[in-house]
């Protein structure tokens, strides 16, 4: 009974965070979608892509972003939204703690094409909580579920 | 759980990224070709190359300026308080208010005259007030990174720091 209760608290805290990471993915795209030529002029700013690459990159993250965080809250595809979340936390956590270590002074273009939070330390905080969000999902995708289904009661 | 179950699971975390993936692609081709004007897929050199109004130099060559003697050191943060911390003898010029800010300034800061401006942690209003600078003929004009933190960082004098009690 006590296991089960704890698969069941367990299956809560994984529907909170499938809901909070997938809400933050969602948001963050929605800023980008509507200004490509923004977006991509904030990720030029990390001096980190090809030019080449910038505007195809620019024009297909956001919609990663939009579609990964819809995944995660509707429950579908989940497991896959997990992984492409935390390929792109990752990839956020090293280009921030880059544009750190070069001392660039920048806006972070996470949420917003104009402005916005500069690149300091609390932006390399801020990605690395939701780097351990992100990997604390995947990790309890078996225990927990990434579904609705743990709610169903169990016969 | 069996090994082929942890495969198969294996398996089906893999296909569902490449179905996020691929609607992904289809749909930012889609918003793309849709969109009118079209954005270039490709990335002109010269527009990035481009970005900012005036060269970028860092705190440590902006200390090196300062201690030369020549050059202005303009801050354009938008501070309201006169006695916020500030580069020494830093004339407050700030992009809402540039005009009237200038016309304050205009005996001691010539056209002729070079310039380093400064600001917070974001470049882009720097560079619009380098720009109106420029317009006004102002040719020598260059940007520093990182704002008052790197200044202070790179061992340069800061007046109007907060009395302790």
């Amino acid at each position: 009974m006590t296991e089960r209760g704890g698969l069941r608290e367990r299956g809560w805290l994984v529907l909170l965070g499938r809901l909070l990471v997938g809400a933050i993915f969602v948001y963050a795209a929605m800023g980008k979608i509507g200004d490509p030529a923004g977006f991509a002029r904030a990720v030029h700013n990390y001096r980190l892509l090809p030019l080449p690459l910038l505007h195809p990159f620019a024009l297909l993250l956001p919609w990663v972003e939009l579609l990964t965080g819809l995944a995660l809250i509707l429950g579908r595809l989940s497991r896959g939204a997990v992984v492409l979340c935390l390929g792109m936390t990752i990839m956020f956590t090293i280009a921030v703690g880059s544009a750190l270590a070069r001392n660039l002074d920048i806006s972070c273009g996470c949420f917003h094409t104009d402005g916005g939070a500069s690149v300091g330390l609390s932006l390399l905080l801020r990605d690395l909580a939701l780097l351990a969000a992100c990997v604390l999902l995947l990790l309890w995708r078996r225990s927990g579920g990434l579904g609705w289904g743990f709610l169903q009661r169990r016969s | 759980m069996t090994p082929e179950a942890s495969g198969h699971g294996g398996v089906t975390i893999w296909r569902e990224t490449g179905i996020l993936l691929l609607v992904a692609l289809l749909a930012a081709t889609a918003a793309w070709a849709l969109r009118t004007p079209r954005w270039p897929l490709r990335a002109q050199p010269v527009f990035y190359q481009q970005e900012w109004a005036a060269p970028l130099v860092t705190a440590g060559t902006a200390l090196r300026l300062f201690h030369d003697g020549q050059h202005h050191f303009v801050d354009t943060r938008p501070l309201e308080l006169p006695q916020a911390p500030h580069i020494p003898g830093a004339f407050s010029i700030r992009p809402t208010s540039f005009a009237d800010d200038l016309l304050a300034a205009s005996d001691f800061i010539f056209p002729e005259d070079a310039i380093v401006l400064y600001g917070t942690g974001n470049l882009a209003p720097v560079s619009s007030v380098a720009a109106r600078f420029q317009e006004r003929g102002y040719a020598h004009v260059v940007i520093m990174v990182g704002g008052l933190a790197a200044w202070r960082t790179a061992g340069g004098p800061v007046s109007g720091e907060a009395a302790h009690d």
